[in-house]
């Protein structure tokens, strides 16, 4: 099903040109990293790798920010359907409220989240009385924080994968007497789904990494980038960068099992075939 | 050509971006790293300094006191002077041992500080408490009090170390414990000035901190008697009474004492030097007073014969010569 586009040589020429220009992308990304893999000593790694407290924070992180991508999918989905598919007033507004986290400063954003989810804040209270809640120095907590910080990435690549479905594709379905529920699932839903799963992942990568927001809410349990900070300042930074190539290891290893997993590969729906 | 032409133009770019850069470090500038409990008043301090010599930019970087040190002993960041909340910290980290680099060998003390706690009019019982009942209510069931990480921050341990003292002091050995259930881990953060805005929402009734932030920050604040406020170097030996059991091993009680040195690898000791006089003078001093802080009448400083001369003359050698 996939198209291999030939490569001519003219375009063969663009293409070895673009390489050259993004590997300089790819570089500045790869070079990084790579000096603070090759800092380490393998000992330090060992040493920080026998430490239990630092997989429980990777365990806190990886299930913060799984949850957090789980809501953002759960909750973000919808409103990026709605906002690819109708033209309503107060869209840009809208448009404009989702992409608001990604300006606030995370620790102004931890502040604020305290404001409605703390001891005294009008979601704190009720959840607190009505499930048992809290959201101060708890996992409920990080996963707040993570979620508001990264839940524009769920919604604007699911926007943009809902977007790209052609309404013809929906309207020919509904005309072979498909219902609308069923055309979401069996039409829409497939080909926009590289599209979901680029925005899962991107919320996921965004979760894992966050600390300003988090470290508002909850100092304990630590995640990753809060024991990775404390290491640094307990230790010293070959502690603290033996940790980050642990996340990393495992950061990288996770995204890999994404992208090859079965699921990643978006099928044409059936309908079309 | 086209190409050709562009990349003259780029590198005329470049030229004017390298002439720039040479032009900045032309005037002169002093990079101090300070403790983030001095933010207030080193701003003030460089600003009057600044006035002072026009032809001096001092740049300041604030943080933890541990992080600070780390930055140039671990990550090599230049700096000119150093300032921390913990004087030990300076030959902790900067006295070179165990074969690492020596980047100090002497520390003046600047100023003192006290530990407190800062509540707010919502806090609860905000109206009855006060410095002798103060134990009993931080005691009571259902009071949130907040506190730095004793694993990682000086005020951390301090003020299990005042609450240590507070038992002794009180007689009644189970008022750290108590108060301390008040604190529990999620009420810790990497440093106390992160609660702040928790206190001010009313997340938490109470929080551990030092009395120059209580007052820079106009809050309401407990007066601790000195013995337990580790803010009197008279009661150095008492305060040793005081321990945290931290994972770093116990941790005893000291005076807190602020402490500044000019670094051996600083890239202008001169102007260091005269940096060090002005807040080590009687400008420095009412500062730092002014923002809340101890302050000694001349100076303390352990190992003066290490000074730059000009500066042995304002301080008076370290009582007890102690680290």
């Amino acid at each position: 099903m996939v198209h291999e586009r030939v490569a001519t040589p003219r375009t063969g020429l663009i293409r070895l040109a673009f390489w050259l220009v993004g590997g300089v992308l790819l570089a500045s990304t790869v070079l990084p990293l790579l000096g603070l893999v090759t800092f380490q000593s393998p000992a330090h790694v060992a040493e920080v790798g026998a430490m239990p407290e630092v997989w429980s924070a990777i365990a806190v992180s990886v299930a913060g920010a799984l949850v957090a991508a789980a809501c953002a999918a759960v909750f973000g989905f919808p409103l990026a359907y709605v906002l690819a598919h109708s033209q309503f007033r107060g869209k840009r507004v809208v448009e404009a409220i989702v992409d608001l986290p990604l300006a606030v400063p995370h620790t102004v954003a931890g502040i604020a989240l305290l404001f409605v989810y703390g001891r005294h804040g009008i979601l704190g209270v009720p959840l607190a009385n009505v499930f048992g809640l809290h959201f101060w120095g708890t996992f409920a907590g990080i996963v707040v924080a993570m979620l508001f910080v990264s839940a524009p990435y769920a919604v604007n690549a699911a926007r943009i994968g809902f977007s790209g479905v052609d309404p013809r594709l929906e309207k020919v379905a509904r005309t072979l007497g498909v219902g609308p529920w069923a055309v979401l699932v069996r039409v829409t839903l497939p080909l926009a789904w590289p599209s979901l799963l680029t925005g899962v992942t991107l919320t996921f990568a965004r979760a894992i990494s966050e600390f300003g927001a988090v470290v508002i809410l909850a100092y304990y349990p630590m995640t990753a980038p809060v024991r990775i900070y404390a290491l640094f300042l307990r230790f010293g930074v070959n502690q603290a960068a033996a940790m980050s190539v642990i996340v990393l290891a495992i950061v990288l290893a996770l995204f890999l099992i994404f992208r090859y997993l079965p699921v990643w590969r978006g099928s044409r729906p059936e309908l079309l075939r | 050509m086209h190409v050709k032409f562009r990349c003259s133009k780029m590198a005329v770019a470049g030229a004017l971006l390298c002439g720039a850069a040479v032009s900045v470090a032309q005037a002169k500038t002093l990079t101090v790293f300070a403790a983030g409990t001095l933010a207030v008043p080193f701003t003030q301090i460089n600003k009057a300094f600044e006035k002072a010599h026009p032809d001096i930019k001092v740049h300041a970087q604030f943080g933890g006191s541990v992080k600070m040190a780390r930055k140039i002993a671990d990550l090599h960041q230049s700096a000119d002077i150093l300032a921390v909340a913990d004087y030990s910290v300076i030959p902790k980290y900067m006295f070179g041992h165990n074969g690492k680099p020596r980047y100090a060998d002497w520390y003046a003390g600047i100023a003192r500080n006290a530990i407190t706690f800062v509540y707010t009019k919502q806090s609860k019982f905000a109206s009855k408490i006060n410095a002798k009942n103060w134990y009993k209510l931080l005691s009571k069931p259902g009071v949130e009090i907040g506190r730095s990480d004793p694993n990682t921050d000086p005020s951390g341990y301090q003020t299990v170390q005042m609450l240590n003292l507070a038992n002794d002091y009180y007689n009644d050995a189970n008022i750290e414990k108590q108060v301390l259930a008040n604190a529990p881990k999620g009420n810790m953060r990497d440093t106390e000035t992160h609660l702040i805005s928790a206190l001010q929402i009313g997340q938490i009734d109470y929080l551990a901190i030092y009395r120059s932030d209580a007052i820079q920050h106009h809050f309401k604040y407990l007066h601790l008697p000195a013995k337990l406020n580790l803010s009197d170097p008279r009661y150095a030996s008492y305060y040793g009474k005081g321990v945290a059991h931290t994972s770093n091993g116990d941790i005893h009680g000291k005076p807190i004492v602020y402490a500044m040195t000019i670094l051996k690898q600083a890239e202008h000791p001169k102007l260091a030097q005269t940096y060090t006089a002005f807040v080590l003078g009687p400008k420095g001093r009412a500062i730092l007073k002014k923002n809340g802080f101890g302050t000694f009448s001349k100076p303390v400083a352990y190992h003066p014969d290490n000074m730059p001369q000009p500066l042995q003359a304002l301080v008076r050698p370290w009582p007890g010569q102690g680290q």
